[in-house]
């Protein structure tokens, strides 16, 4: 079974081709053959993980298909199955087919419907062939492949203009993150002339490639991992892809493109252990991005951005997580996230299909009216809260621990007040939606469930949400999937994990006391911070600042250049040939008018001419005939008598 | 000074001459007439002359020149019934108006 | 005589007016008859005398008068091809002249004129009876000629 490993993302790859053409003849205009395909994938995935867990499969394991050769070097197409990959696998086949069974219930009156669900097999057929790569060639083309659907995806409904430009954002962030990851590539070609992970390894443990080398891969290969998982400074795409179908946001930003990046440092950490600072860096940024993000998410007044912000937080702690040294505490957050975040995002969903408004100041109260909607959203934040006994606590105690055994005391600290601001503004939207009094009596009174394709995912995704982490967070277990070597995880205090616990519970208290007892302490608080506010509404004006850097001037540049292409350079080129043509024409004209012409002309006037000067021999005058012919006669009787006259 | 055949014959050759540049150069077709005339009489001259010197006992020459005659009478009279009746198409005896032919 | 006779035919071929041409050429034609004489040719002066100055210049100077209109009596009367004319004419006497005075220089008469009559009679009867019975003929188209374009249109169909 292992040796058709590979079908796992071919199988949703050709469905999506299938879906694309053909979609309009098959059932559910090709939905169902995307999910059928997506659960076949699952299926092989779940099946091979159960081989691994009873040991009948050993990891790692890799097969390679050679693809084509360059010279001495050959690329080749490649299944690597360890840990990580493994549990991704299920992960993301899992979670890609219950986003598809929801998207059947969410966008069933959506115009280009087939093609949204072509998008979303391709899409997960990229992250499958990322996840199982054993090269990195594979692995970017995977990523180059999310990235575009990603771009398809957000600007799915391209009739709004915020659509377009948050799918035009995204592509452009992603991909100026994605030089420095191509930058990479080449780097490592160059150095070690292979992309095959196991040959790299191989070579770092051999000592073939310099700290500073290492050194600067890592750092070029990180930013691709800080454009794709949305890190600062190139987190403004995440927001803004909100505007995408809920569905899109639930698959793509919340469980696995943005998760492509932390996997992209888990792949290459072999780099990034014999380069250090490339750790501290890596670390440092996750920890900002972490806590910059968490102060903006409070003050968010749209339920999916809330959640956007939360992710962009999240992903600031996986990164954290690896960069401190905990590699198995990052990549278990990426999964406990995936489940989780993917829940909240579906619940936004069948939230916002209700209520039709994005606006949590419209909404409160909820929970009466969408109850399944409103236990699985509650499992889901106790989850992101790290609640104790929740899959979020685990895998998130576990970052914080690996923080303060590596010594990093302030990155502890950080991470703690971002746990402490995660539940506050969770709490904060919690409250606002679900609880508390209904602020638009009609909003209220039309809210109904959701239809069984939405809640089911729900509930199926609140289970791991839950329970994961009970299953994982044992470190035997955590060593059979995430394994490293030449990684020592520091015990830490007890009292670590308590105040990592304790920070967020008071934020719990806080926001459930500030938003579901007194609102009107929270207007009064808003005033009186009325700056810091205003500061966190928008965003702290990243998306203006770099407009004003980059955008703007970009924009005066392509017009300039514009500007010298149709003035200078048409005129030049395309003008001045033009003008040469129509100069050479000319010329050709005069030729064709004077010297043809007038070889034509010049015919039919000697012709003329000598027709009239024969014809004066015509003159109708007989004393001129009469001359001539005497004159004849004379002459040849002179002739004849020479002649004659001679013998 | 003695006559001899050559004076003669330079006469009618004179003779002949200008009635030729008559026949070529008069406008008036009467005048053409008159000239074909004198050429007429050139040559009887050269005849009767060549009778007189080469051949005196015969009277061959005379005899022709009387042909001769009587053809330029028949002729002269024939040209001018046709000079009379185009006279009466076109009211004109000059040769230029006679440009039918003109090409 | 000679002399005379020239200049008489270049009146005839020169002269403006086509009645000094006429009266000239009757002049010129007597002179000739004289040179017949003078030569032994007496019958045919005297022929020459009846036929022409009698009756053709007559008949001439009868189309003439016919013909004659008052308002172009004095222009010029030689055509434009007039130079090429003269050369030719020129080119022809000195070429006769030239061939004749080579030929015949020193050919002198030698007998003594009489009356001729009788022997052109013998002859025209005789050696060419038939050339005369054709000139009878001949004279005949052209009286019958000569009276057909005489007539009228209307008269000749």
């Amino acid at each position: 079974m292992v040796e058709h490993a590979y079908l796992i993302p071919l199988l949703p790859f050709l469905a999506a081709i299938v879906i694309f053409f053909l979609g309009r003849w098959l059932p559910i205009k090709g939905a169902l053959l995307g999910i059928v395909a997506c659960l076949i994938s699952f299926g092989m995935s779940v099946d091979l993980l159960m081989q691994v867990m009873d040991g009948t499969l050993k990891l790692p394991m890799e097969m390679r298909y050679p693809w084509f050769d360059v010279g001495l070097f050959q690329f080749e197409w490649g299944v690597l199955l360890d840990g990580p990959a493994m549990v991704l696998l299920v992960a993301v086949s899992g979670i890609s087919s219950l986003i598809q069974i929801y998207s059947v219930g969410y966008m069933h009156d959506a115009p280009r419907f087939k093609r949204f669900f072509a998008y979303l097999s391709l899409f997960t057929s990229a992250m499958l062939a990322l996840v199982l790569a054993n090269n990195y060639l594979q692995f970017f083309i995977g990523w180059e492949i999310m990235g575009a659907c990603s771009y398809f995806l957000i600007s799915f409904e391209f009739e709004r203009d915020a659509a377009g430009a948050a799918g035009n954002k995204a592509f452009l962030t992603t991909r100026l993150g994605d030089l420095g990851f191509y930058a990479g590539l080449l780097t490592i070609f160059f150095v070690l002339g292979t992309f095959n992970f196991t040959q790299i390894a191989a070579h770092l443990h051999d000592g073939n490639v310099t700290p500073h080398m290492a050194l600067i891969i890592a750092l070029l290969l990180f930013c691709g991992t800080v454009g794709k998982s949305a890190q600062v400074p190139l987190h403004v795409w995440l927001p803004d892809a909100m505007e995408g179908p809920t569905p899109v946001s639930a698959l793509i930003h919340a469980a696995t493109m943005v998760a492509a990046g932390v996997y992209l440092v888990a792949r290459s950490y072999g780099f990034f252990l014999q380069a250090p600072q490339a750790l501290e860096v890596v670390a440092w940024v996750g920890g900002i991005t972490a806590i910059f993000a968490a102060t903006i998410a409070v003050a968010a007044d749209d339920v999916k951005k809330v959640l956007a912000y939360s992710t962009i937080s999240q992903l600031g702690y996986m990164i954290m997580g690896l960069g401190v040294g905990g590699y198995s505490a990052g990549l278990f957050h990426l999964t406990t996230h995936a489940a989780f975040k993917a829940l909240l995002f579906l619940g936004a969903g069948s939230i916002i299909h209700a209520v039709h408004t994005n606006d949590m100041w419209k909404m409160g109260s909820l929970s009466k009216q969408l109850p399944t909607t409103f236990w699985t959203f509650l499992m889901g934040t106790l989850a992101l809260v790290s609640f104790y006994g929740t899959s979020g606590y685990f895998s998130k105690e576990m970052i914080l621990g690996a923080a303060y055994g590596s010594h990093h005391y302030l990155l502890y600290t950080i991470g703690c007040a971002g746990a402490f601001l995660t539940s506050f503004y969770m709490t904060r939207a919690f409250s606002l939606v679900f609880l508390g009094l209904p602020r638009e009596r009609d909003r209220f009174a039309h809210a109904h469930e959701s239809p069984w394709t939405m809640t089911l995912p729900l509930i199926v995704l609140a289970v791991p949400s839950i329970l994961l982490g009970w299953f994982m967070h044992q470190p035997e277990t955590l060593a059979k999937f995430f394994p490293m070597e030449g990684l020592h995880e520091a015990a830490e205090p007890r009292w670590v994990g308590f105040v990592a616990l304790g920070s967020g519970m008071m934020g719990l208290v806080v926001g459930g006391f500030l938003y579901l007892r007194s609102l009107t302490l929270v207007e009064r608080l808003a005033q009186i911070f009325a700056p810091v506010n205003t500061l966190l509404k928008n965003k702290y004006y990243v998306d203006e600042i770099y407009w004003a850097l980059f955008v703007r001037p970009t924009g005066k540049l392509a017009q300039a250049l514009s500007w010298f292409d149709f003035n200078i350079l048409d005129r030049i080129f395309v003008d001045g040939f033009g003008w040469v043509a129509s100069l050479w024409s000319k010329i050709q004209s005069w030729i064709d008018d004077y010297i043809v012409d007038g070889a034509v002309n010049s015919a039919g006037w000697s012709a003329q001419n000598l027709g009239a000067l024969a014809r004066r021999v015509q003159s109708g005058f007989v004393q001129n005939y009469l001359l001539v012919i005497t004159m004849a006669l004379v002459a040849m009787l002179m002739a004849m008598e020479s002649f004659v006259g001679k013998h | 000074m003695t006559l001899s055949l050559h004076h003669f014959l330079m006469l009618s050759a004179i003779l002949f001459g200008i009635g030729i540049y008559g026949v070529l150069s008069r406008r008036n077709i009467l005048g053409i007439l008159m000239s074909i005339e004198l050429m007429f009489n050139a040559a009887n001259i050269n005849l009767i002359a060549f009778n007189h010197f080469l051949y005196p006992n015969q009277v061959w020459g005379q005899g022709f020149v009387i042909f001769v005659m009587t053809l330029a009478a028949a002729e002269a009279v024939v040209g001018l019934s046709l000079v009379l009746a185009i006279y009466r198409n076109i009211k004109s005896v000059y040769t230029e108006k006679l440009n039918i032919l003109h090409g | 005589m000679a002399a005379l006779l020239i200049g008489l035919s270049l009146v005839v071929v020169t002269s403006r007016s086509v009645f000094r041409s006429a009266i000239a050429l009757t002049a010129a034609l007597g002179v000739v008859a004289g040179l017949f004489a003078l030569l032994g040719a007496d019958f045919v002066a005297a022929g020459q005398l009846l036929i022409y100055v009698g009756g053709i210049m007559i008949i001439m100077l009868f189309a003439i008068m016919f013909s004659h209109r008052p308002a172009v009596g004095l222009d010029r009367q030689t055509n434009d091809q007039w130079l090429w004319g003269a050369l030719f004419a020129l080119a022809v006497a000195c070429g006769l002249i030239v061939q004749f005075r080579a030929v015949y220089r020193g050919v002198f008469s030698t007998t003594v004129s009489m009356p001729t009559t009788i022997s052109i009679g013998r002859l025209l009867l005789g050696d060419m009876v038939v050339p005369f019975e054709a000139i009878s003929l001949v004279l005949l188209a052209a009286l019958v000629g000569a009276v057909y374009f005489g007539m009228d249109y209307e008269e000749r169909l």
